[in-house]
């Protein structure tokens, strides 16, 4: 089982909010605000990959 | 199992603290996380269930009971636990009208599922009387 998404979302986590901290302070509010975005999509997408994996599972388990 | 079962407890409480720490500074990556763990935590659980579906049909055909009669119950088991996790997910984010509109359609379409069940019943029912 691919446990280590988790961590690779936490790493982009933690990565991004760095990034955000980053851009704020230099005065770029508009581009820390596109960075976070764009780190939420990308999440997203590798999330709802797992969703769809989760719920193709259960309706195989449960016969549906 | 138990193996399993103590690797998603510390993949649990080390995913929590995670989810803490990044939150702090965008919230919505910290749900996503949240999000992520549980779909991780019901994978392995289900890959593990599979023994209990199969143990409940053999009792069910060896008994000699209707098989298809386990259909609609296997189904209506599933259905919940996506209801659940999807309406967990909902109230996670913090939206409980969108989580409450998906319990609603949940629990029409599990009752929809069920009615070859209940016409079954009362056929049983009429027969006997």
């Amino acid at each position: 089982m691919n446990v280590d998404l988790i961590f690779k979302i936490a790493a982009i986590g933690i990565l991004v909010s760095i990034l955000n901290v980053v851009l704020t302070k230099s005065g770029r509010e508009e581009m820390a605000m596109m960075t976070t975005l764009a780190a939420v999509v990308v999440v997203l997408l590798m999330v709802a990959k797992e969703i769809v994996k989760l719920f193709d599972t259960v309706k195989a388990l449960f016969g549906f | 199992m138990e193996a399993e079962l103590v690797r998603i407890a510390i993949l649990g409480i080390i995913a929590a603290i995670c989810v803490v720490i990044i939150s702090g500074k965008n919230p919505e990556m910290g749900m996503i996380l949240g999000l992520i763990f549980g779909v991780i935590a019901l994978m392995i659980a289900f890959g593990k269930a599979g023994t209990i579906v199969k143990t409940l049909e053999d009792t069910i055909s060896s008994s000699g009971i209707d098989a298809k009669l386990l259909v609609p119950l296997l189904k209506i088991t599933g259905m919940a636990y996506i209801t659940q996790f999807s309406v967990d997910v909902c109230k996670d984010v913090g939206q409980n009208a969108i989580a409450g509109k998906i319990e609603t359609v949940g629990k029409i379409m599990m009752l929809v599922v069920a009615v070859p069940i209940v016409t079954s019943l009362i056929n049983i029912i009429s027969s006997i009387l």
